[in-house]
């Protein structure tokens, strides 16, 4: 069963609120109410549980009045690309979850980028009141950054040959922690992540060349650090690697598909040429 | 004297930037740019990047600095927009003032900005805005602050969905201690920074709601 998105619309406050009265009559979307409401419910869940454990790892302790605090030096910037990853990757999965519910892939672009950075924010503006951390000016940068990319996909395609990935493997600090029952939120493990930009290249090759490269075969470049301390050292790591994008793969499958597409948020162990600190590494790299 | 005039070159920017600027903008020579894009100036989505140098009153602690800021908002008409801006940036605190710190200290902030555009319909804008913000000197434990900022000037539409936008600034925001641990040590005082300066705003405009 569908019925006309403005009735549709009352299931999600929030979307009637930002909804511009003009725009409706131009929007094509075929709003499915029950998979909205799956939506709203399985967000809804996530968020809940989301903010809770975040209250356990991060937001302990006394709170203190609203405050901002620059942090552009911590963990040697990998953190701004890391939130950037961040507000890209939710504004992508609000995205997929209001299509499926029947909005126009328009509707679902900008309503998933509004969605995304909301969230962001909101984790900044708790961390606002934190005693330690402060609303960080920069993390709202890149927040505001990687949440827009799916809008600036949306209005030059080019850049859709363009992706942010993330790959992570818990780092020696970070598993001591574990052990002593201290560690915080592995999102805070710098020292174990990359964050990544790949690049399907199909698009700068000739007809002759591109035909000739498998269509799931891209590079990657990917920025990390490792060595982190609290004074603000620690050494940078640079890689250039080979990337899958499977969602290139053509399938017939849906499952199949949303499989490929959840995949691509992660760079997968590939060989590469690794820049780390004053050595040229050459392997399969992750992360 | 030093100070005299020191204090009077903000002011007199700030004036130049209100009152001159806007009319040389729109006294001509704009014959080539494109043509206004009012239907794209109506209801809808913009994002901006902002730099904004200011010098400060001496009396309010500070030499000067300047932010950078991201915003984003939304068109409501052609004449009123309203954005939010995330800014970061660098103050410089003059040393043997009753600050415990010195030097150029990190400054961060946002703020809620309304503008108003004098004119629709042409590629020069004259344009008014106003803002309150929130906003942290760091060193030590940090100073808050809470304020005004005013700007006007001319935004001058070049491209379809892409503006530019010179103006002036002048911001009064009033900073206290928040944990009272530095005005026990050096009987540091809640403070106002009184600021003026050149804002340079870039914003697009990127047609975008569904």
């Amino acid at each position: 069963m569908t019925i006309s998105f403005p009735r549709a619309s009352a299931l999600l406050p929030l979307l009637l609120f930002l909804y511009g009265g003009e725009a409706r009559a131009q929007d094509t979307s075929d709003v499915k109410p029950l998979r909205l409401t799956l939506v709203s419910a399985v967000t809804l869940g996530t968020v809940i549980p989301v903010h809770i454990y975040q209250q356990n790892a991060w937001w302990q302790g006394p709170r203190a009045p609203f405050r901002f605090e620059n942090d552009w030096a911590y963990a040697l910037n990998v953190d701004k690309l890391g939130h950037m990853y961040a507000g890209f990757l939710l504004s992508r999965m609000f995205r997929y979850s209001l299509e499926w519910s029947g909005f126009s892939e328009h509707t679902s672009t900008f309503y998933g980028s509004v969605l995304g950075l909301s969230y962001q924010m909101y984790v900044e503006v708790e961390d606002g009141f934190h005693r330690v951390y402060g609303f960080s000016p920069g993390d709202a940068f890149f927040n505001m950054m990687g949440a827009t990319i799916p809008l600036a996909q949306w209005t030059f395609p080019v850049l859709r040959n363009f992706t942010l990935k993330y790959s992570y493997w818990p780092s020696t600090g970070y598993r001591d922690e574990l052990k002593a029952g201290q560690a915080k939120a592995f999102l805070d493990d710098y020292q174990g992540t990359t964050v990544w930009l790949a690049v399907d290249p199909h698009f700068m090759m000739g007809e002759k060349v591109s035909s000739a490269v498998p269509p799931w075969l891209g590079l990657a470049f990917g920025v990390g650090a490792r060595d982190l301390n609290e004074s603000g050292g620690g050494r940078r790591q640079a890689t250039l690697a080979l990337d899958f994008n499977f969602s290139r793969i053509e399938t017939e499958s849906s499952v199949l598909h949303a499989v490929f597409t959840l995949v691509d948020f992660v760079h997968l162990p590939a060989p590469g040429i690794r820049l780390d600190g004053n050595r040229v590494l050459f392997g399969v790299f992750y992360p | 004297m030093r100070a005299t005039r020191r204090t009077l070159i903000g002011p007199v920017c700030a004036a130049y930037l209100l009152l001159v600027l806007p009319r040389l903008c729109t006294a001509g020579s704009v014959s080539d740019a494109p043509p206004p894009q009012d239907s794209l100036r109506q209801f809808g989505l913009l994002f901006d990047v902002q730099a904004a140098p200011h010098y400060s009153s001496p009396s309010s602690y500070a030499d000067g600095g300047y932010t950078v800021s991201l915003g984003f908002g939304l068109n409501f008409s052609p004449v009123f927009q309203m954005t939010i801006q995330i800014y970061t940036g660098r103050e410089m605190i003059p040393r043997g003032t009753a600050k415990p710190v010195d030097g150029w200290l990190p400054v961060g902030g946002a703020s809620l900005e309304g503008t108003f555009f004098f004119a629709t319909g042409t590629p020069v804008r004259p344009y008014a805005a106003a803002g309150y913000g929130l906003y942290t000197i760091s060193g030590g434990d940090g100073y808050n602050g809470g304020g005004l900022s005013l700007e006007a000037g001319a935004e001058w539409d070049f491209s379809r969905f892409v503006s530019l936008r010179f103006g002036g600034k002048y911001d009064v925001i009033r900073y206290h201690d928040p944990t009272g641990e530095a005005s026990q040590a050096v009987g540091f005082q809640p403070f106002t920074l009184r600021a003026a300066g050149a804002a340079v705003r870039m914003a697009f405009y990127p047609d975008l709601l569904p």
